[in-house]
């Protein structure tokens, strides 16, 4: 035998007690906890230019989510702007999993670009580079886009931080209220005006796209039920009938709405308004009160609040004549709810104590509280389902917040309105295409 | 013994793992890991796995946030490849 033939046994001999040398270790059993991640202060290209900025609202999206723990910015002692300066040592050792770096340049085009790398920091290397092109004056569009990406990278969850509020101000002026439906990005960034009235206006709705708001008004002492298309501020009237109109909703196809109804001698229920055919249809059947509606994502069920078992409970029903079943049990009062994006969860209002606190309840079985009162109320959510948005009392006034309905984040939104103004029904606007595009370098 | 040491690597493993909060399908993913003597992690390999690309990082940076993992009693025990099964739930 030559020896060349002998080897190959050897060989696989050797690869064969290699395979068997490899110990198995089984892992079963993780913590559920937020994910540590390092946000460090963008570097900058043009002197002056906002980059820090950047980096704290990215930041601060990442810590509404509720899934991740933010490295306090006063624990960032190094400011790395480019890999080759990262030192994974030091960012280790602060307990971070992630890294993110970034560096903001003006683009030759107009507006700005922003790049950033995401680094695995226990595995030192990095996971993500990416390039954002955004027009000039869009920067916070941008830092939302950014955190999107993360977000998605490291959750595997759409992020919904590039998405915008609807709610209602009430704001004191010499001449009494004043009443404004605004617009802002979720975070409370630029918010505009969309209508403004003497009278009160009340509970927006988005359509399913972001073009229109559905919204209540008043005309001639009435309240009525208007429609608005965004682009153009031009509106159509819904409902003018004899009665009060609240609460809109549109269908996930954006073809019917939703609403509540109460007749000027009875009790309110909920009916269903065809866009095509201008026909209001009635839904609930109770004689008892039937508000709130929200639809469920397939747009076959419909969730509202009814006092028909004695007190505010949360039913559903089948389109378009279903029986109605409940679905609330805890306690003595739920109502305002809204049914998540996998229609396996809705959060709503509950009363505990004389208390008012947002929870979240599972379809399937599960019951958590979210917020600690005493007056949270009007929830909506993010099109991913992950945070919502509320009313809180704020001093003596009430203001707006966010809440992660997996761990533990509750953060109020920065508004900036006037003293004494005041704020009600947010609405969470859905998906509405990128407003700044991203590229791999 | 051996099992004591897989004990220990399997604790110290599960306390660096930080998860994703979301439910999941369930979760199946194979790493190939080489230690150095001393148990510092040498490299770590994803083999088959389920997951997503975000369980994927997360249980990458479960083993090198576990480096250096414990020694075995008896150093005859020490093996330098390991085979991790992460099968939460399992």
């Amino acid at each position: 035998m030559s020896v060349r033939r002998l080897s190959v046994p050897l060989v696989l001999l050797s690869a064969f007690a290699l395979a068997h040398a490899s110990l198995e270790v089984p892992i079963t059993h993780g913590v559920h906890a937020a994910t540590p991640i390092a946000v460090v202060p963008f570097a900058r290209s043009v002197p002056g230019a906002p980059a820090g900025h950047l980096a704290r609202v990215v930041a601060d999206d990442l810590r509404r989510s509720g899934l991740f723990r933010l490295l306090p910015r006063a624990d960032i002692l190094q400011r790395p702007t480019h890999a080759a300066a990262v030192n994974f040592l030091n960012w280790q050792a602060l307990g971070m999993d992630y890294l993110l770096i970034g560096r903001l340049e003006a683009d030759p085009h107009g507006g700005w670009r922003v790049l950033f790398r995401l680094f695995n920091v226990p595995a030192r290397r990095q996971i993500m580079a990416y390039v954002v092109h955004t027009g000039p004056g869009a920067l916070h569009t941008a830092a939302h886009t950014i955190s999107d990406l993360v977000f998605h990278r490291l959750t595997g969850i759409r992020g919904a931080f590039d998405t915008r509020i609807a709610f209602v101000a009430a704001l004191p002026t010499l001449h009494g209220r004043r009443y404004a439906l605004m617009v802002a990005d979720y975070d409370g960034h630029d918010p505009r005006p969309i209508v403004r009235s003497h009278m009160p206006l009340l509970s927006p709705a988005w359509s399913p796209h972001g073009h229109r708001l559905a919204y209540v008004g008043y005309r001639d002492g009435h309240q009525i039920l208007y429609v608005q298309t965004l682009a153009t501020g031009r509106r159509t009237i819904i409902a003018a009938r004899a009665g009060l109109d609240d609460t809109p909703a549109f269908s996930p196809g954006g073809r019917r709405l939703a609403l509540t109804l109460t007749p000027p001698h009875g009790n309110a229920a909920v009916y269903l308004y065809d866009f095509a055919s201008g026909k209001t249809v009635r839904v609930t059947e109770s004689p008892n009160i039937a508000t709130e509606p929200a639809w469920f994502p397939n747009g076959r069920h419909l969730a509202f609040t009814s006092d028909r078992g004695g007190s505010a409970q949360v039913y559903a029903k089948t389109l378009p004549s279903g029986r109605s079943h409940r679905l609330t049990f805890h306690d003595h009062y739920n109502a305002d709810a809204v049914i998540g994006p996998h229609g396996k969860h809705l959060v709503c209002v509950t009363r505990l104590a004389d208390e008012l606190r947002l929870a979240r309840m599972g379809l399937g079985g599960g019951w958590r509280l979210l917020t600690p009162g005493p007056l949270d109320d009007s929830p909506s959510l993010s099109p991913n389902g992950e945070m919502a948005v509320f009313t809180y009392l704020d001093g003596k006034r009430r203001g707006l917040a966010t809440v992660a309905l997996h761990g533990r984040a509750i953060v109020p939104i920065p508004l900036h309105l006037p003293p004494g103004a005041s704020v009600g029904t947010p609405a969470w606007g859905p998906w509405t295409g990128g407003r700044s595009s991203g590229t791999q370098p | 013994m051996l099992n004591a040491w897989v004990a220990a690597i399997r604790r110290r493993v599960e306390d660096a793992w930080i998860r994703p909060e979301r439910s999941q399908t369930p979760l199946r993913c194979t790493v190939y890991v080489t230690l150095a003597p001393g148990g510092a992690v040498l490299s770590a390999r994803l083999g088959t796995c389920n997951g997503d690309a975000a369980a994927r990082e997360s249980i990458l940076a479960a083993v090198y946030r576990a480096s250096p993992l414990p020694m075995p009693r008896d150093p005859a025990d020490f093996v330098s490849h390991l085979r991790f099964l992460f099968e939460p739930g399992a």
